[in-house]
């Protein structure tokens, strides 16, 4: 009972502090919102117009919207744990985190929790506003399995930002930059404007290792061509075990950074 | 006119542009580094256009090679926009220097130009890499290409003159606000992406997009350069474009000296270049 209090008061109360912070500072201003949908938007309708340049077939609007859609995940979940962290080491509030009682695990659960809720209220509206402008058709019958191949994403993506993030705290600046090199390979490697199966058998072996590629394949073959469990479970199972295995390595490298960065005294080290 | 000293000021712009864009590290390093945007961005962009060839077995390679070189060329034009712009933001929110700089560089305005051209130099380098990679990725025939270096020197010199600008005028508004400094400029390098001739050309676009795209000289410069680059691609009256170029070019100009003096101005008045929102 003891126990399970403390992990409440250490891990899952800061998330929520944290989420809040994120989620009303993320949205307190409505004119935000709108240009954090419009802007992504401008990326989507130029691909979508690409494809029609090249007479493409019209579910590749789908794929496109999709693909913009679920692309803000990995830049606001999983670079968001470890980009507000950097922030919060910048203006000092880090060095009060990690003299609290309170897990670094759970502040960046809620960093994330508030990056999932901030991005998906962005991403419904590109959803929409792709149905609505460019007459993108998804499969709804399939939207129980979408969603949860889209949940499972999120999670591994939550685990393998643990990891990630502690980059930011020790090398500060360096880890900005790795961050920025690593987007736009992901957003080959994860598919952003087509399907994976056009890569050659290497490269999708490469993807699949990502948790995003394999979840937008999915979420991708169940919105735009209906498959069901009987073809998907394979994706499921894939993320599942990402899930497991990205928590616990992610867990294992924020604290060996985190040591390192105690041992080298580079937690309060700023404009670095 | 002092020319070797105005250069001396330029150069030490550059090179604090450097210095902070490569973090203080090994020049390889950072060449390696930069190396990878690049040639992963027109994977991205080429894609679509092997996706295509995949799955229906459309062969294009005219539209294979629009598509590369406009891709390939934004980069030229993005990179250096984006850097010119993020200039004021990162000195004044991040660094806090922006005052301090006002106070030794003599012009803003050129302040401004020469920390770009770090930027405009890196997008070149980018946009020829990509070029490469992306004309062989699409299976576009390099013999085929028989570029014009002069004509591409002299429309390198026009870009950097007109986005220069640009990014001067969209820095300069940004100066009003730190909260939407960062999403003008967004806003700026997504237009000019959307409506420059970049993917498709402006005859694509929905008729109401069409007129933005005759507002920036994007769409003129993106033509011309393709030429340059391959005389086979065919533009109609080439002479006349280029007219229309400088002519949009010297506008900026003018329009960017005037409307950054009053910019200036007024944020002295305002107390604006200390003014941060620590975002």
């Amino acid at each position: 009972m003891r126990r399970r209090r403390s992990l409440w008061n250490k891990v899952f109360r800061p998330a929520l502090g944290r989420a809040y912070v994120r989620i009303k500072g993320g949205n307190r201003e409505p004119s935000w919102v709108l240009w954090e949908i419009i802007l992504p938007m401008i990326m989507i309708a130029s691909v979508i117009w690409a494809y029609e340049h090249l007479g493409a077939p019209p579910i590749f609007r789908g794929f496109v919207i999709l693909g913009g859609a679920m692309m803000s995940y990995w830049y606001n979940v999983l670079w968001g744990m470890g980009r507000t962290l950097y922030w919060e080491k910048e203006t000092g509030n880090l060095e009060l985190f990690l003299l609290s009682d309170s897990k670094l695990p759970g502040l960046l659960l809620g960093m994330a929790f508030g990056g999932m809720f901030n991005t998906s209220i962005r991403s419904i509206a590109v959803i929409i506003m792709g149905v609505y402008f460019f007459n993108a058709e998804f499969n709804i019958d399939s939207l129980p399995i979408a969603l949860a191949i889209f949940f499972l994403t999120l999670v591994a993506l939550y685990g393998l930002g643990l990891g990630l993030s502690g980059l930011h705290i020790v090398y500060g600046r360096m880890g900005v930059r790795i961050n920025e090199a690593l987007d736009e390979p992901i957003m080959f490697l994860s598919g952003q404007y087509y399907p994976i199966s056009t890569f050659p058998l290497l490269v999708q072996y490469i993807a699949g290792l990502i948790p995003l590629a394999v979840g937008l394949d999915g979420v991708r073959r169940a919105l735009l061509l209906g498959e069901g469990l009987d073809t998907l479970y394979i994706h499921v199972v894939a993320l599942a075990v990402m899930m497991v295995v990205f928590y616990f390595l992610g867990i294992r490298m924020l604290n060996r950074l985190v040591e390192k960065g105690k041992r080298d005294g580079r937690l309060i080290l700023r404009w670095m | 006119m002092d020319v070797v000293r105005w250069l001396r000021r330029f150069w030490a712009a550059v090179w604090l542009t450097w210095k902070e864009q490569s973090n203080w590290t090994k020049p390889y390093i950072y060449i390696l580094y930069s190396m990878i945007t690049p040639f992963f961005s027109v994977l991205v962009y080429a894609y679509i256009y092997v996706a295509i060839a995949f799955f229906s077995g459309l062969v294009d390679l005219e539209r294979a090679y629009y598509l590369v070189t406009g891709v390939s060329l934004y980069n030229f034009i993005g990179s250096g926009l984006y850097g010119l712009i993020w200039t004021i933001h990162s000195e004044r929110e991040h660094f806090r220097t922006l005052k301090y700089t006002y106070l030794a560089f003599p012009s803003l305005h050129l302040y401004l130009m020469a920390r770009s051209f770090f930027h405009f130099i890196l997008g070149a380098i980018y946009a020829f890499i990509m070029f490469l990679a992306g004309i062989v990725l699409t299976g576009y025939p390099i013999d085929a290409l028989q570029p014009n270096i002069m004509e591409i020197a002299i429309l390198m010199i026009l870009g950097y003159i007109w986005s220069s600008q640009l990014g001067v005028m969209v820095a300069g508004t940004s100066i009003f606000s730190s909260e939407y400094g960062p999403l003008i400029s967004e806003a700026v390098g997504g237009i000019l992406f959307l409506a420059g001739a970049v993917l498709y050309p402006v005859s694509t676009l929905p008729p109401f997009i069409q007129p933005i795209s005759y507002i920036f000289p994007m769409v003129e410069w993106m033509e011309l350069m393709r030429h340059a680059l391959n005389p086979a691609y065919v533009v109609s009256e080439p002479n006349s474009l280029y007219l229309i170029l400088a002519l949009k070019t010297f506008l900026y100009l003018v329009i960017s000296i005037i409307y950054f003096s009053i910019i200036e101005r007024l944020t002295r008045r305002k107390g604006y270049l200390e003014a941060t929102l620590y975002h």
